[in-house]
């Protein structure tokens, strides 16, 4: 590392705890949550914006955390996959996915569940069109997109519209 | 391998600009990352710091000043796009923002970034276009404003240097009531990144003539397009389906002759008239004939 590049001391609330870390000036937020501070659960997919599995939440917005540098963290509110459960018991977007069936090889599926939680945070009965919309920067190859917009709909307390199909576009 | 840089995030634009006015020559700016960040994967930045300007308050506000729509850089197409402000007075810039990647990238990505860049394909530059947008831009200390169709010289051409810092966009606000329309083609509606997309308003007069009528298409010629000739054409006519046909024919014979015929005009010259056809009978309300909308 050159001597004029120092680590970067960073504060951030993650998952509700105040948390501290030295960060390379260009390290992503997603290595720095996956190596520096071993929170796995969010994956690394294309690395470049476009399959949303890296999705985390940052002060209420759901961001590609491959695309942003850990750095842009300091000061924020963030909430990635490992932050949902509680006391042992599935947050209730994860046992939708679960119950839906919505889970095959499970890559997808920690970014899914964060995408579906901004979605739900702001929208607690979203429409079809706005699942679709929320949901379009997150690519599955497995389940085809039905189950995890049930998924979605179960959590929102509402009934799976049989009528709805296809992927988001 | 990675760039390797200092981060520098100053807290306010005073501090920006004059950071920019020491540094400049040697600093990359970062607003919404989502473009910086993959040439930085690549290793392609090279310089001893990124400035990241998307906390500055300054490149955050969207406000009227007096018949101009204010919007900061720094604003992200989600904030465009829950704009109630840029919503009544800019309804092509709410729509073209809407349209922009995905959740993900609309909630961190910016105006100043779009243009900055000057992709070819940048969704918001049609609907700015419109509007007569300008630029204000911070260079060397010094403040400056340009119309951004001096910015977009071509394909990811613009005349700005390292260290000009885009400050934010003065947007000229149309005359009431009016119609928008912003139409896009693309592979897929999501991320898909835009083929062709259009901007168009007007307004009718008590007659129902056209009074005022502005139209931009993004993508097709190397710099940002407003059909003029076409906008005055049909001052004072009445649209209907025979003027808009002709609109398409005109226009698109105009942008043929700036981008000259390439392997995609084939495709390109077709799917444009349809998507100019289908955009003013929206504007206008008027049926298509699906036989003459290609």
């Amino acid at each position: 590392m050159p001597e004029d590049s120092p680590l970067l001391k960073i504060a951030f609330e993650l998952n509700g705890t105040v948390q501290n870390a030295e960060v390379g000036p260009w390290d992503t937020a997603l290595a720095v949550l996956r190596d520096t501070l071993g929170l796995i659960g969010t994956k690394e997919g294309c690395g470049i914006g476009e399959c949303g599995a890296c999705t985390i939440i940052v002060n209420g917005r759901a961001v590609d955390s491959c695309l942003m540098l850990a750095a842009q963290l300091d000061g924020c509110k963030v909430e990635t996959i490992e932050g949902l459960s509680k006391g042992g018991s599935l947050h209730p977007i994860q046992q939708a996915f679960l119950d839906a069936g919505s889970v095959q090889c499970g890559y997808c599926t920690p970014g899914m569940i964060m995408s579906a939680k901004a979605l739900l945070d702001k929208h607690p009965k979203p429409d079809h069109e706005q699942i679709l919309r929320f949901m379009s920067g997150n690519l599955c190859r497995c389940t085809g997109y039905q189950q995890i917009i049930e998924a979605i709909n179960r959590a929102a307390g509402s009934n799976p519209d049989p009528r709805e199909t296809g992927e988001p576009s | 391998m990675r760039s390797v840089f200092q981060y520098v995030r100053p807290s306010c634009l005073e501090d920006a600009v004059q950071f920019l006015g020491k540094n400049g020559a040697e600093t990359v700016i970062l607003a919404g990352g989502t473009d910086l960040m993959l040439a930085m994967r690549k290793g392609d930045v090279e310089c001893k710091y990124v400035m990241d300007v998307s906390r500055l308050k300054e490149l955050k506000v969207v406000s009227l000043q007096g018949d101009h729509l204010v919007i900061g850089a720094a604003v992200t197409y989600t904030e465009l796009v829950e704009s109630d402000l840029i919503h009544a007075q800019a309804p092509v810039i709410s729509a073209a923002a809407s349209c922009v990647g995905s959740e993900q990238i609309r909630n961190v990505g910016t105006l100043g970034g779009n243009v900055g860049n000057a992709s070819p394909a940048a969704d918001s530059i049609p609907g700015l276009m419109v509007h007569n947008a300008r630029l204000e831009i911070v260079r060397r200390g010094e403040f400056i404003t340009k119309p951004l169709s001096e910015i977009i010289m071509g394909p990811y051409r613009t005349p700005l240097i390292r260290g000009d810092l885009i400050t934010k966009f003065l947007i000229d606000r149309l005359p009431h009531p009016y119609h928008a329309v912003y139409q896009r083609i693309g592979r897929r509606r999501a991320m898909a990144i835009a083929r062709i997309n259009l901007a168009a308003t007007a307004r009718l007069g008590p007659s129902g003539a056209i009074c005022d009528f502005r139209m931009s298409i993004g993508s097709m010629t190397p710099q940002p397009y407003r059909a003029l000739s076409v906008e005055r054409m049909v001052i004072d006519k009445r649209p209907d389906q025979g003027l808009l046909t002709e609109v398409a024919a005109l226009t698109t014979a105009g942008m043929l002759k700036l981008s000259g015929v390439r392997s995609s005009t084939e495709y390109k010259k077709p799917a444009a008239q349809g998507l100019i056809i289908k955009s003013l009978s929206e504007l206008f309300g008027i049926p298509i004939n699906e036989g003459e909308s290609q």
